[in-house]
């Protein structure tokens, strides 16, 4: 018997025994280098995510050592450059990315109850891509200075400004390094989002309508169109700045008729909605934990999804809040300001329903929990701020201050580094069949929380001080000194908070209590197969007819779909 | 013998890797060496060709046998009934205390410690600046524009009106961070006189320090901070021990809506239980 499906039924089947011995003859590293299963690949992206991860971890605590007291010397000025470069570049390319990539492929599959994504070659060379972009970033250290003897890593910043990236200002290759593994990262990323979209429209399982999808595969898939529409301008963005640099096109170019604030524009309408290409995923793993371990179903889901197509929407017309110094037009500055408060509706919407949920629920306070509980006090901290820089006269006043660092901090850190661990806590059991230690996951969460309001807390200080960021020092008794210092004990706690997931990762992979099937006695599909899932992942096709299909499973006598619109 | 159940799926390959690998070298040969480019364009070429030979004209697949989980196959059972909280139930989750302590002890657990603060203040005075004035005068400075300027000397001179303003201050703030106390030790988790006692005066130094330079310069110019802490942390160890031994008072959260709402005249569900 065969239980051909859809996806193997019309193709040219070698022979079993051929195709056996073939991967019999396979060792395990290739295994994983030929796979094109979404699962495998997933646990790829998230790897070398956490390895970029840590690599740009401690980059920024070299950062905080030098920032720790006034005059220090412990990194030269181009080395800090290279450092802040180097670290915001990685975890908004190799970091974040990859790991909303990586979850979306390990998870969007088994919850749409199907066997691979839609395209799963496209899937491995969006990996491969992304990775190859990712190591020719880091060779800057080695190429640059190594064949032409001059410059090193790129030292421009994240967001990589005009005229900085002129030939004139940084001579060398330091530039072109950052914008072809840009551009190589980009091209994985789209891949990935075209394989999502494709992936939720075509490939569902029977019975699960567009709004039978959890949660999170709505939210990915926003995300995904999100990408599709975000990257190609920072795409052509590069590629105009490569063309200046290598040929003098002068598209960036002030003296040659260009605009370095043509730049800024293509940069940020990327770049803005880059946030919510990184923080979307994030609310989807929140709105799949919080139901689960408050035993209710999600309250609101239409407006939850509702909300998330409005903020994907919005986002694509705040880019230039970002750019009120550069002095638009009051239009200009009313209209950005606008459309960047607006965007507080949909996400206040977001949290509501999420307390909605948890109002008169059991709640369980595990590890996955905690972390989206701790998400949610400071995702709504950076709102808030973000609510203030979108008011033009403060953010004239607090513009490329640490009042601003500490803004994104909270977003990036306090809103997606925390929804990527609850993440992990929470599917850590499927992909591995073993639990993650939950005490060292509660002392995990609570030395990130303590060891992150510590850091970028006191940064907002800072900020209302004055004091600039992408500084590598600072004058004496202007007031920065307790605020700085504090900041970087701070690093001590969430060093401490990073060592110990990497040991409950290794310890629990090894030693960690069997998970079984469905640990948390969750609804969705993926759990309705064995952790780890089979290279199949079903062994027949689900057939679901409601959100929560096992809860449907579970309760016969009370199905959902019963109560469903 | 019946055959093994199978599914087919979409074969492994390596030319995605290679292909990717390709276009990451033409790319890197721009910024390196013309010939890397050209080893990134074979590889990419190699890499094009095989992919499409493994998709055209059909797609390869490999057959993949089925292994028959008994444990993933079986769904779990679990109650069905969510437990709601109810008003009153007690638990830890219960959002606001059901008995509190009254205002009066918070009056006088404020004013105990304010007494204890003062001695401590004057004694740092008279002890390490030579003058039982110096803290008073200091904390008189809120309201007294001529002391905010005033030089050291003068600071520790007495000053009969400086007196009245500080005792005055130091009254009421005594009564009314003794009050806040009161009514946030049931809020507090447990060991809540510990937290308040603590926890608190950190918080409130911690707040004071930011904001002394605008309600207080002299203060901010001459106050010992270490000192400060100090004399706070005794102030609320002492109000939230007295807060803490006094009786407390049932508040409405056990009392229905309706009852509440001034509708009927209920009993508790305290009152209830306890027939």
């Amino acid at each position: 018997m065969s239980t051909s499906d859809s996806n193997a039924s019309q193709g040219s089947i070698q022979s079993t025994e051929a195709l056996q011995a073939e991967a019999a003859s396979r060792s395990r590293i290739l295994e994983w280098i030929m796979t094109v299963d979404h699962k495998r690949l997933g646990i790829m992206y998230i790897l070398a995510g956490l390895v970029f991860f840590v690599v740009a971890g401690i980059m920024a605590a070299l950062i905080r050592i030098q920032l720790a007291v006034p005059h220090n010397h412990f990194l030269g000025p181009e080395v800090f450059n290279r450092m802040f470069t180097m670290h915001g570049t990685s975890m908004v390319f190799l970091f974040g990315m990859p790991t909303i990539a990586g979850l979306a492929n390990y998870l969007i599959p088994l919850m749409v109850g199907t066997r691979d994504m839609a395209f799963p070659r496209l899937n491995a060379f969006g990996f491969w891509i992304f990775l190859f972009g990712g190591c020719l970033l880091f060779y800057s250290y080695l190429g640059a200075p190594g064949i032409y003897g001059s410059g090193s890593a790129p030292d421009v910043g994240w967001f990589a400004y005009a005229p900085l990236t002129s030939k004139v200002f940084s001579r060398g290759h330091t530039v072109d390094y950052w914008a072809l593994s840009i551009l190589l990262t980009g091209i994985g990323s789209l891949a990935t989002a075209v394989n999502i979209i494709a992936t939720v429209f075509c490939l569902r399982c029977k019975g699960m309508t567009l709004f039978r999808l959890p949660l999170f595969v709505w939210m990915v898939l926003v995300t995904a169109f999100l990408m599709v529409l975000a990257l190609p301008p920072l795409s052509a963005a590069q590629i105009m700045l490569l063309l200046d640099r290598f040929l003098g096109a002068g598209f960036f170019d002030t003296q040659t008729g260009g605009s370095a604030v043509i730049w800024q524009h293509f940069f940020w309408i990327f770049g803005h909605p880059e946030v919510y290409i990184l923080i979307l995923p994030g609310f989807a793993v929140v709105s799949e934990i919080i139901p689960v371990f408050s035993r209710k179903p999600i309250f609101g889901y239409p407006v939850m999804v509702a909300a998330s197509i409005m903020i994907t929407f919005i986002s694509l017309g705040v880019w230039a809040h970002h750019m009120f110094t550069i002095g638009m037009t009051s239009v200009g500055n009313v209209f950005f300001a606008t459309s960047t408060l607006l965007i507080a509706i949909p996400t206040g919407i977001k949290i509501f329903n999420w307390l909605g949920t948890m109002w008169g629920g059991s709640l369980r306070f595990e590890p996955p929990m905690l972390f989206c509980m701790g998400f949610l006090f400071q995702f709504l901290a950076a709102g808030l701020t973000g609510v203030m820089l979108a008011i033009v006269p403060f953010d004239w006043q607090l513009s490329d201050s640490y009042f601003v660092v500490a803004h994104f901090h909270y977003v990036l850190v306090g809103g997606l580094l925390f929804t990527v661990f609850a993440a992990v806590y929470y599917w850590y059991p499927k992909v591995t069949g073993r639990m993650l230690g939950g005490r060292i996951g509660k002392w995990h969460f609570w030395l990130l929380v303590v060891g992150f309001n510590l850091t970028f807390g006191v940064q907002h200080f800072l900020g209302l001080l004055g004091m600039p960021r992408r500084i590598y020092t600072y004058e004496a008794g202007r007031g920065w000194e307790l605020w700085n210092m504090i900041s970087t004990i701070g690093v001590v706690f969430q060093a401490a908070a990073i060592l110990l997931f990497v040991y409950n990762l290794v310890h629990s992979w090894y030693r960690g209590k069997q998970a079984g099937p469905d640990p948390w006695d969750a609804w969705t599909l993926e759990w309705a197969t064995s952790s780890p899932p089979p290279s199949y992942n079903f062994r027949q096709l689900p057939e679901v007819g409601s959100r929560r299909p096992l809860w449907d499973l579970k309760h016969p006598d009370d199905p959902d779909w019963y109560h469903e619109e | 013998m019946p055959e093994k159940p199978s599914i087919e799926l979409p074969a492994p390959t390596y030319w995605p890797m290679v292909v990717a690998l390709g276009l990451t070298l033409l790319l890197a040969g721009l910024i390196t060496h013309w010939l890397i480019s050209l080893a990134g364009l074979l590889l990419g070429i190699r890499g094009g060709v095989g992919w499409f030979h493994d998709v055209f004209p059909h797609a390869r697949h490999e057959t993949v046998p089925v292994e028959v989980d008994e444990a993933a196959e079986r769904p779990v059972h679990t109650g069905r009934k969510v437990t709601h909280l109810s008003q009153g139930v007690g638990g830890h989750r219960v959002r606001y205390p059901e008995q509190v302590h009254p205002i009066s002890s918070g009056i006088r657990g404020g004013l105990l410690g304010g007494v204890l603060m003062a001695v401590m203040a004057v004694a740092y005075g008279w002890i390490v600046m030579g003058s039982p004035w110096w803290p008073v005068n200091l904390l008189a400075a809120i309201a007294l524009p001529s002391l905010q300027t005033a030089d050291p000397e003068t600071l520790m001179q007495f000053s009969s009106l400086g007196l009245l303003l500080a005792i005055l201050i130091h009254l009421f703030t005594s009564c009314f961070v003794g009050t806040l106390l009161a009514a946030a030790l049931p809020m507090f988790p447990r060991f809540a006189f510990i937290w308040a006692g603590l926890l608190s005066p950190v918080i409130w130094s911690a707040l004071f320090y930011a904001t002394v330079t605008f309600i207080n310069p002299a203060m901010d110019k001459y106050v010992s901070w270490p000192w400060f802490v100090v004399c706070q942390l005794g102030y609320a160890l002492v109000a939230g021990y007295y807060i803490k031994t006094s009786q407390r008072i049932e508040t409405l959260q056990t009392y229905p809506i309706a009852r509440r709402a001034g509708l009927e005249a209920m009993r508790s569900r305290k009152e209830e239980s306890d027939d």
